[in-house]
């Protein structure tokens, strides 16, 4: 892997990613692109909350709400760049003016993997997350995306999830493919009702696993599937979690679930998704 | 890259699969899976071969049964003993069920399948791409190395480029799956569409980052014709990585793809994959 692009809202940078970011870029050795995305065509938050992303990135607010949006991206833009300067990430910075769904797939089409805030919204509206638009972006990203944990303090273990269907193999290999310096860590695949995947295929599975990951663990249970792999997922620990199986709906679950639960488990996983 | 799958028609062995198989084992640490496909309903003998001599017609038949199972045999020792010979860890699977379907089962399990390009898995020589190859190609749940019948060794890559997001996306398998052959050197060759030349900037970028010292060669006219022309000016010892084979109904009424008038020119080997 080479390139890893950090996709990001231009008014709200969450410089506290950068760490995780960082790891993966120093892990693989690839260059960081950062996409800043302005959304100049089709601005729908209030002035106020331009003011408020300005406040954000440490500015004093005086100036009209135009010019105010404008400097408030480059001051961001800036503050990037020093602060992978102080943590020694390589990096590069695209603006991307337009319609921000679109940027990023383009841009995505063009990268091997795509970081992403799962709060990222250009909606002047209060969102759970994920929000609508990282949604839109798993769907559509033509590279594997990742989810980024707020905080981070390394990965101790991969979880896979599988359900014998063709996108939860196809991320699961995706995600091996990227990210080879991994295999040595402890692997735990989770499955909700094994039994329903065609004892041949399973075995098949097993082979594969076994000759890419040296440590590997099979977690089940049995009945209801978002119940289930809720309760194997949650109260993992620095874990980096591969959502290929289950679909999205499961991880939008995952997220509502767990924010009843513990908001602060939940962010610090990270969350690997392809799509098929 | 960890498992192969090398597929094999035990009447009609290919050396060249073989001795592709053994050499990207070798060069990327990976187990070799050798399927031999063993189709009951395909035999080395036409129907009325079995019926010439009517009298003994039932030991005629067990004779030609014996043959036929007699050569697959050898086949399987001679990949075994080719394997052990290279130092390759090795696997066979003989799957007795209608060929093409076990084996596109068996491709969503493994990293990369190799076949060569005359493969039919019948008695009758078709001009290729044969209908297993073109099935194999549209439904394979890995990427394809499509293999000419000559063995040669692999000098330099070419990747077509079409600006279509799946010939980004086989670049993309390609470099992940034979870091190796990676490190040889690349040619980027596109026929200028008007959105290639759009996201020129982006394309660039990706290759430079995954091969810095690779050339580009645009070409003008129709893309058919002319990167035939041109690859036939090339060397033999190149390898094409190119996107997919997917076609509508339609399309394939009037237009065959790049991809069959590549296969049917054996020449070289071809890296093809596709997302969907």
């Amino acid at each position: 892997m080479k390139k890893i692009l950090f996709v990001t809202d231009a008014l709200d940078l969450h410089l506290e990613t950068l760490d995780f970011a960082g790891y993966l870029c120093g892990l693989t050795k690839s260059k960081l692109l950062a996409i800043f995305l302005e959304n100049d065509e089709s601005e729908m938050r209030t002035d106020s909350m331009v003011r408020t992303a300005a406040i954000n990135a440490g500015l004093h607010v005086t100036e009209e709400s135009i010019s105010l949006k404008q400097h408030t991206c480059d001051t961001n833009i800036q503050r990037f760049k020093t602060a992978c300067e102080n943590k020694g990430i390589d990096c590069a910075v695209h603006r991307d003016r337009g319609n921000p769904l679109s940027e990023v797939i383009i841009e995505s089409r063009y990268a091997d993997l795509l970081l992403l805030h799962p709060g990222t919204t250009f909606s002047p509206d209060i969102e759970e997350t994920p929000s609508d638009f990282v949604k839109d972006v798993m769907s559509h990203a033509e590279c594997p995306v990742v989810l980024m944990p707020t905080s981070f303090s390394g990965i101790g273990e991969l979880v896979f999830t599988f359900d014998g269907k063709a996108s939860s193999i196809h991320a699961i290999k995706q995600f091996t493919y990227l990210f080879p310096q991994l295999n040595e860590l402890k692997t735990v695949v989770i499955s909700v009702n094994p039994e329903e995947v065609d004892p041949n295929e399973r075995y098949k599975f097993r082979e594969w696993m076994h000759a890419h990951y040296n440590y590997l663990d099979f977690l089940s249970t049995e009945g209801n599937v978002k119940v289930g792999l809720v309760e194997l997922l949650l109260g993992r620990d620095k874990s980096f979690v591969v959502m290929g199986a289950y679909g999205r709906n499961m991880l939008s679950n995952y997220f509502s679930h767990s924010h009843a639960d513990s908001v602060i488990k939940v962010i610090s996983q990270a969350v690997f998704i392809a799509h098929h | 890259m960890k498992k192969i799958l090398a597929v094999f028609d035990g009447l009609k062995f290919s050396d060249s699969t073989l001795q592709y198989a053994v050499k990207i084992g070798i060069q990327h640490n990976a187990t070799i899976t050798g399927v031999f496909l063993e189709d009951p309903t395909y035999t080395s003998r036409g129907i009325y071969q079995l019926y010439s001599e009517k009298e003994y017609a039932v030991d005629n038949v067990r004779e030609l049964i014996r043959e036929d199972r007699h050569e697959r045999d050898t086949a399987v020792t001679r990949f075994e003993n080719a394997c052990k010979e290279a130092g390759v860890d090795y696997n066979v699977h003989r799957d007795r069920e209608i060929a093409i379907r076990e084996l596109l089962k068996e491709s969503r399990y493994a990293d990369l399948l190799l076949i060569d390009a005359s493969e039919s898995m019948t008695r009758y020589t078709e001009e290729s791409p044969t209908h297993f190859v073109q099935e194999i190609l549209s439904g394979a749940r890995c990427p394809v190395l499509v293999l000419p019948r000559h063995f040669t060794d692999i000098k330099k890559i070419f990747w077509l480029y079409d600006g279509s997001p799946v010939s980004i996306y086989s670049f993309k398998m390609f470099n992940y799956l034979l870091p190796v052959l990676n490190d040889l050197p690349l040619e980027v060759i596109s026929v200028d569409v008007p959105e290639v030349a759009l996201s020129n900037g982006m394309v660039k970028e990706l290759v430079s980052l995954h091969a810095p010292q690779a050339k580009f060669h645009s070409l003008k006219g129709d893309p058919d014709v002319e990167i035939i022309q041109f690859l036939r000016k090339q060397d033999k010892e190149c390898l094409l990585i190119l996107g997919a084979y997917q076609r509508s109904a339609l399309s394939m009424v009037f237009k065959s793809s790049m991809a069959d008038s590549l296969v049917k020119e054996h020449q070289w080997p071809l890296f093809i994959a596709h997302n969907k």
